[in-house]
């Protein structure tokens, strides 16, 4: 099978992952190696359903020995297969990466005869391209469930992000369709990769030399809607993963129906609009303060579909409104529908110049949209309205354009473009304008 | 208060006119109302106003660069640079207060958004900034049989200079050239430094493609068009995340065989 026919497959195979951010971490280009890695994440371009590509993203093998229902890859699914060597993985990204297709690596690989045989295929691949080629870009890797701790500790510190994906929110939908699979053989390598950055992080502090481990953090995924799990556990899971494993990301995949026989896997692709409700959920719990209680606070346990997480939490929670702009501090500012984190930052920054006016807002870019219901500039409203739950729910609900979220949803996927930064610094800035975050 | 007529300061449009004219600011009773860059095609004058032709001299402009360095917060130096790169042709202005507002106050200056040409500057940054960005992603490198790497580039505003300091980093092993094709410049390393030079618009005739080139486009290509998932299509946000006209120096979009 000729290279071509090969990168067909394996990518083809790997194009259901969703996570392809290089971001996370800087490093300079380094004499007689080929490659650096910039922190705000660099797209090299965009696929024609608006993902972003940076990396390199393909499948060491799609031989599997398991057979999870929601994947394409799974034993019983007959599609062609095909394996690289390292050193084709190898010729195709130093040959990528100098003409600037691409920002670096992104290896995965199905199981194929034992998860520690595997890792040390990925483990080879990975020592292949950095010390033979001196390849200096960014790499992300799998972690496959089961593999052997010294092999996950060995290409850890090959990588610059490792992932292991998590896939089906709950135990149960675990059992179900990925009986191969167990909660705790996930976990365990999320943890050990977990205690390696932190160990890795104390090392560098007193040895300026000491190798780095998994320096850009690691990420899991989540496929949303091929099981029965509903928002809340979804968010609340995503919670506990950061809260717990320190994870950088969480990303999560509407479910695109793949050819099967099993009965319960649903036959319809799942709502992107789901998707992307869950996006905005998780942007609130990493950069608006909020927590899954106070997002799933008077539900049923989904999102509100016609609104966004914030603003149905805001209608919750009018006694907390109208916001004092001149007063109010970041974190209030944060809680405004309508006001991003580079709005709130804006605010308060001028808040320490003098008096600031609805005129000034504009002049800032704050869009009023949906803000001018919840804040007052000097004891004013933008307009004469009441906090009125019914006015508000109608002026807010977002019905009416169902049919191009549809379309829009993916923006939130890579193109965050529209949605606000976390922190004021100017490399957050493009992260953030470029969907890398 | 005295009559006087509206003064507008014409520059020669280079970065040592506009320090220039702030230096006659300080030193020389200069009080425009205006300052334009005279290089322009669009600049011409009208009667009734007065123009105060500001002649470039690098002693003056090194003195306030000097003052600039050291009094400007790296943020704020960033923000001067990089517009002074925008193609806006009514920048200058802007530059101009925005330079003698960081003087009065070089510490809040970036937080002074209530002035509109502090906000200019910021969206003038951005802009270019965002541009240069963009370019380090979408830029596309040949591999030719002289063992030279040659990407065009033909980007708004003038962000060369930017997307040279990235690939030096980068690709500091190679030697490579970038050819902005939409001014005639051309950035070239050769694995110690680089140059900007003006360059014919045929540069390209005198490189020749590597033997394997075509075959690496083809690899290329056949991963762009299979890594998008045909179920989840979107043109649109395709477009706004990478704007058409970068697409005619991108490999992918010209080696058109892929699903729209």
């Amino acid at each position: 099978m000729d290279i071509l026919e090969k990168l067909r497959i394996l990518t083809d195979a790997a194009k259901y992952d969703v996570a392809c951010t290089s971001s996370g971490v800087n490093r300079k280009g380094v004499k007689g190696k080929l490659g650096s890695a910039n922190a705000c994440g660099i797209c090299h371009t965009f696929a024609a359903d608006g993902r972003c590509i940076s990396l390199l993203k393909i499948l060491m093998t799609n031989y599997c020995i398991y057979d999870c229902q929601y994947c394409v890859n799974r034993r019983s699914n007959d599609v062609p297969r095909a394996a690289f060597t390292p050193e084709e993985i190898a010729r195709l990204t130093i040959n990528f990466y100098r003409r600037n297709y691409i920002e670096g690596l992104f290896l995965s690989a199905t199981v194929i005869k034992s998860p520690d045989y595997t890792m040390e295929l990925l483990y080879q691949t990975l020592k292949y391209v950095r010390k033979v080629h001196h390849f200096n870009g960014y790499i992300h890797v799998k972690a496959i469930p089961g593999a052997s701790q010294e092999l996950i500790a060995a290409t850890g510190l090959l990588a610059d992000r490792m992932s292991v994906n998590i896939e089906m929110p709950s135990a149960e939908s675990l059992a179900l369709f990925a009986p191969e699979k167990t909660k705790e053989s996930i976990l365990l390598p999320m943890k050990q990769i977990k205690n390696g950055i932190t160990r890795s992080k104390a090392e560098v502090v007193r040895y300026k030399h000491a190798p780095s481990f998994v320096p850009a953090g690691q990420a899991t995924q989540l496929v949303v809607g091929a099981s029965s799990d509903n928002d809340r556990k979804i968010v609340e899971l995503a919670e506990g993963l950061y809260n717990t494993y320190s994870l950088k990301r969480v990303f999560y995949s509407a479910y695109v129906p793949v050819p099967t026989k099993n009965k319960m896997l649903p036959t319809s692709r799942a709502p992107l609009l789901r998707e992307h409700r869950l996006y905005q959920a998780d942007f609130l719990l990493r950069f608006y303060g909020f927590n899954s209680g106070e997002i799933f606070e008077n539900s049923d346990g989904s999102l509100n579909m016609n609104m966004d997480p914030k603003c149905s939490w805001a209608m919750n929670n009018l006694d907390k409104f109208p916001v004092e702009i001149n007063k109010a501090d970041k974190m209030t500012l944060l809680r405004v529908p309508g006001i991003g984190t580079i709005s709130a930052d804006r605010i308060a920054a001028a808040q320490r110049q003098g008096p600031i006016s609805f005129e000034t807002l504009k002049k800032m870019g704050v869009v009023l949209k949906r803000a001018q219901y919840f804040i007052t500039c000097g004891g004013r409203m933008y307009r004469q309205t009441k906090l009125n739950e019914d006015f508000l729910t109608m002026t807010l609900s977002e019905n009416k354009i169902d049919e191009r979220y549809d379309q829009l949803s993916l923006a939130d996927d890579f193109g965050l473009s529209l949605l606000p930064a976390p922190a004021p610094n100017f490399e957050d800035e493009l992260k953030c304008l470029t969907g890398q975050l | 208060m005295p009559d006087r007529t509206a003064v507008t300061a014409v520059t020669d449009g280079t970065a040592e006119g506009l320090l220039t004219a702030l230096y006659m600011y300080y030193y020389g009773n200069l009080r425009p109302e205006m300052v334009v860059d005279g290089s322009l095609p669009s600049f011409q004058q009208t009667l009734g106003a007065e123009y105060v032709f500001v002649k470039t001299d690098q002693i003056s402009a090194e003195k306030v660069f000097n003052a600039i360095e050291s009094k400007f917060s790296g943020q704020t130096r960033r923000c001067i640079g990089l517009s002074l790169l925008s193609a806006a042709e009514d920048k200058l202005f802007d530059i101009f207060r925005y330079i003698l507002l960081a003087f009065k106050d070089p510490k809040h200056v970036d937080d002074r958004e209530q002035f509109d040409f502090v906000i200019r500057i910021h969206k003038l940054t951005r802009n270019v900034g965002m541009e240069a960005h963009l370019l380090t992603g979408f830029a596309r490198f040949k591999q030719t049989s002289q063992g030279v790497l040659y990407a065009e580039i033909s980007p708004k505003n003038n962000v060369l200079s930017l997307v040279m300091d990235h690939f030096t980093d980068r690709l500091g092993n190679e030697r490579f050239v970038i050819h902005d094709t939409a001014r005639g410049l051309a950035g070239v390393y050769d694995t110690r430094e680089y140059i900007i030079a003006e360059m014919p618009k045929n540069l390209r005739a005198s490189f020749d493609e590597d033997s394997d080139e075509q075959s690496w486009q083809e690899l290329w290509t056949t991963f762009y068009n299979t890594i998008g998932i045909q179920e989840r299509k979107n043109s649109k946000l395709r477009r706004q995340l990478s704007p058409k006209y970068f697409w005619k120096n991108m490999t992918e979009h010209q080696r058109r065989e892929h699903w729209q």
